[in-house]
């Protein structure tokens, strides 16, 4: 190891990496104990990767299969497609069928790896995700397709650590170095146990939370520190690889311009350093963006599909858009006409989905669970605003409003494709969408903790801590128990 | 720091604990399953039809088999259920479901101990007089297995379900539930990483946050070095 490597490494606060081991140690367990393609849509974005690595190249022709024949024989060997959502199905448990399918696909031909290609659930996705998970696949494309789907997935978690060390920059920001907040703020984002479950699944969203965890601790740190060239051209970088990672990035772009903007401003006398620093910061987030723009040109396939296909074919009716928020938080009142099913979405997607509903969602936790976790939940949020509130003089507002632009766009975007998705008859929201902020959550835990002073801070710290390892065993437990008992 | 260490302790131990007794306490019945979804009635057994689902891999010895039954709004009838050796046809076990089961329900036949290795078919007679059918799904759910009627393609699969008499406790299954997790991994992945996961899950973790959270209470002296690191 050089000694720049080593320095590096030595300069990584000891807190941040016992926490990074263990959350590191959690993924592993995700990794390995979710059986291949029980996560939403996995088996897509494994076809995705299948397809850049061997061939036809992206996604998407509607001429060719969703997925390779290999695929095809895996999900089937490993009886993946029954199992996806259905409680009663389970995956193949005989070791006998799992050696003939090894024996199998040690003999399989290479045409039999690259006749996918066609139009799947993530086709549509931007590429840069695939890219990165096409090198684990290329270095395991010696082994059988399930060491690569593992190796793919072992990959995802090293993206979960850069999201926990992102937190714990961000909360570094936001609290100054105050190692125990810093601890509590990465901790929520790396042991929640849906994060770790999503993160260490083969897909895109790892790497976005991390993208967006990076660009907004960079976000923070300039509006807080004021504007140097080399942060102002990683943040609009990393905002530019959000995108092409995932097109819900685009709702990074308020907080990020605004940061930027709050920055320039700062130095306007300076205008030949405001021009210089405009200028590469905005190169940064074009280049990425540009290209991939070209290639799906090129290509004949959108550029951000799920901005463009979030409108739905029906128009917005505003008036019914407002009693769709209005019954997606709170009870339906007399004269509204009903947008949702049966229970408060707010409850079922943000609560049960977000703390954790495992496998295609079909694993849950305890209702009793859940309702706890709600109060929780709400406790939390309330505490955080009440200090936000209690502290208002002291607060920083450019960093608050950072935070609330990223909170406010990404939500409004998820809303909005929601109501257009609902009103034509499908189901779209998911608990895991709002984690590409999950960093700001981390955050308002740590904030409802500057309540409580000296060591008794610790003990709660230490009661946040210890909750969220029992609630990862927990649905471990659950998970064990769904599809291999 | 030593009421937060106590606390944490408390907190991840009560957690352990609380898993155990409930996985001591858990009982399963279930062997194995041929993993259909039952998405219809898939087979109607006219009086004396016969259907047969084969070959069916053996996950692990049973000696129940669960069945997805429809009547038809009526009275179950009795059905026979063989097991056969799935390449010789050799009897293995045997059992019936007598009549007066409900419709769209999941009955269970006792067949006797059928050892946990091999494959097998499975056929289920009609021995009443009125008709029943077995739910199950599109041939292509099993891929390596079917179903025929009469000797015929059904062209599809049924809904079975292997279980044992013998109820065992989640804690005693877990052997085998991560034997079955290791599966369809990769070939270097074997039972015994499970193993070293479990351990790193249950002691490894909890003791790295407990240090993570003693490292913050140290946090003021912290050597000049880490003062100059990055936030």
């Amino acid at each position: 190891m050089s000694g720049r490597a080593r320095s590096a490494l030595r300069a990584v606060p000891r807190p941040l990496a016992v926490l990074l081991g263990a959350v590191l140690l959690l993924g592993l367990c995700w990794a390995l104990l979710t059986p291949p393609f029980q996560a939403p849509d996995e088996q897509s974005h494994f076809g995705y990767v299948q397809s850049l690595v061997e061939g036809p190249g992206l996604p998407g022709d509607p001429e060719r299969p969703a997925f390779s024949t290999e695929q095809l024989r895996a999900h089937d060997a490993s009886n993946s497609d029954q199992t996806a959502a259905n409680l009663l199905a389970k995956p193949e448990w005989s070791r006998d069928v799992w050696e003939a399918w090894q024996r199998q696909d040690a003999r399989i031909p290479a045409g039999d790896k690259s006749d996918g290609g066609g139009v799947n659930p993530a086709a549509g996705n931007p590429p840069l995700s695939y890219l990165v998970d096409a090198v684990p696949y290329a270095a395991f494309s010696g082994g059988d397709f399930f060491s690569r789907v593992t190796a793919t997935r072992i990959v995802s978690v090293l993206w979960l650590l850069l999201t926990v060390a992102g937190a714990w920059l961000l909360a570094g920001e936001v609290f100054g170095r105050d190692r125990l907040l810093q601890l509590v703020t990465a901790a929520v984002v790396g042991l929640l146990p849906m994060v770790s479950f999503i993160s260490a699944q083969v897909g895109p969203d790892t790497l976005m939370y991390a993208l967006w965890t990076v660009a907004l601790w960079l976000a923070v740190r300039i509006v807080r520190r004021g504007l140097e060239p080399l942060p102002a051209v990683a943040l609009l970088g990393v905002t530019g690889l959000a995108i092409v990672t995932k097109a819900t990035s685009y709702a990074l772009l308020p907080a990020v311009l605004f940061a930027l903007g709050v920055g320039l401003w700062r130095i306007r006398d300076q205008r030949p350093r405001v021009l210089r620093i405009a200028l590469s910061a905005l190169v940064a987030l074009a280049v990425p963006v540009v290209v991939w723009a070209a290639v799906a040109r090129l290509s004949d396939r959108a550029v951000a599909a799920q901005v463009s296909g979030s409108s739905g074919p029906g128009g917005t009716n505003y008036r019914e858009l407002l009693s769709y928020i209005w019954q997606f938080y709170l009870p339906k009142l007399p004269f509204m006409e009903p947008h949702h099913g049966a229970g408060l979405p707010a409850y079922h997607i943000w609560v049960q989905q977000g703390w954790g509903a495992f496998g295609w969602l079909e694993v849950r936790l305890p209702d009793w669970l859940y309702r706890l976790l709600a109060l929780v939940t709400v406790a939390v949020a309330a505490a955080a605003v009440a200090r936000l509130v209690a502290i208002r003089r002291r607060l920083h507002l450019p960093t608050l409003a950072v935070l609330a632009l990223a909170l406010a766009a990404l939500f409004a975007g998820l809303h909005w494709t929601d109501y257009h998705q609902t009103a034509g008859g499908l189901a779209f929201m998911q608990g895991r969408y709002a984690f590409p902020t999950i960093a700001i959550v981390g955050l308002t835990a740590a904030q409802a903790l500057t309540w409580i002073r000296g060591g008794a801070r610790q003990v709660a710290a230490s009661g946040v801590l210890g909750g969220l390892f029992v609630l990862q065993l927990l649905s471990f437990a659950l998970v064990l128990s769904r599809f291999y008992a | 720091m030593r009421k937060a260490a106590f606390s944490f302790g408390a907190i991840a131990l009560a957690g352990v604990v609380a898993l155990l007794i409930v996985a001591a306490t858990s009982s399963r019945t279930l062997s194995f399953t041929l993993g259909v979804a039952s998405v219809a009635p898939v087979a109607e057994l006219r009086p004396g039809a016969e259907v047969c689902q084969r070959p069916i891999p053996v996950g692990g010895a049973f000696d129940e088999v669960e069945l997805h039954v429809g009547t038809f709004g009526r009275a179950g009838q009795p059905l026979e259920l063989t097991v056969r050796d799935a390449d010789g046809g050799a009897e293995l076990g045997s059992g019936e479901l007598p009549a007066g089961y409900a419709d769209n329900s999941r009955p269970l036949v006792t067949v006797g101990e059928v050892p946990g290795d091999g494959s097998i078919a499975v056929c289920v007679r009609n021995a009443g007089s009125r008709r029943v059918a077995l739910y199950g799904g599109p041939d292509a759910a099993a891929r390596s297995s079917s179903a025929e009627l009469d000797g015929r393609p059904a062209r599809a699969d049924l809904d079975l379900v292997f279980r044992t008499a013998d109820e065992r406790s989640a804690l005693a299954l877990l052997p085998d539930m991560l034997a079955r997790a290791s599966l369809f991994r990769g070939g270097w992945i074997g039972p015994w990483l499970y193993w070293l996961l479990l351990a790193a899950a249950v002691v490894g973790v909890p003791l790295l946050l407990w240090r993570a959270l003693a490292l913050t209470a140290d946090g003021k002296r912290q050597s000049p070095r880490e003062e100059d690191a990055p936030r």
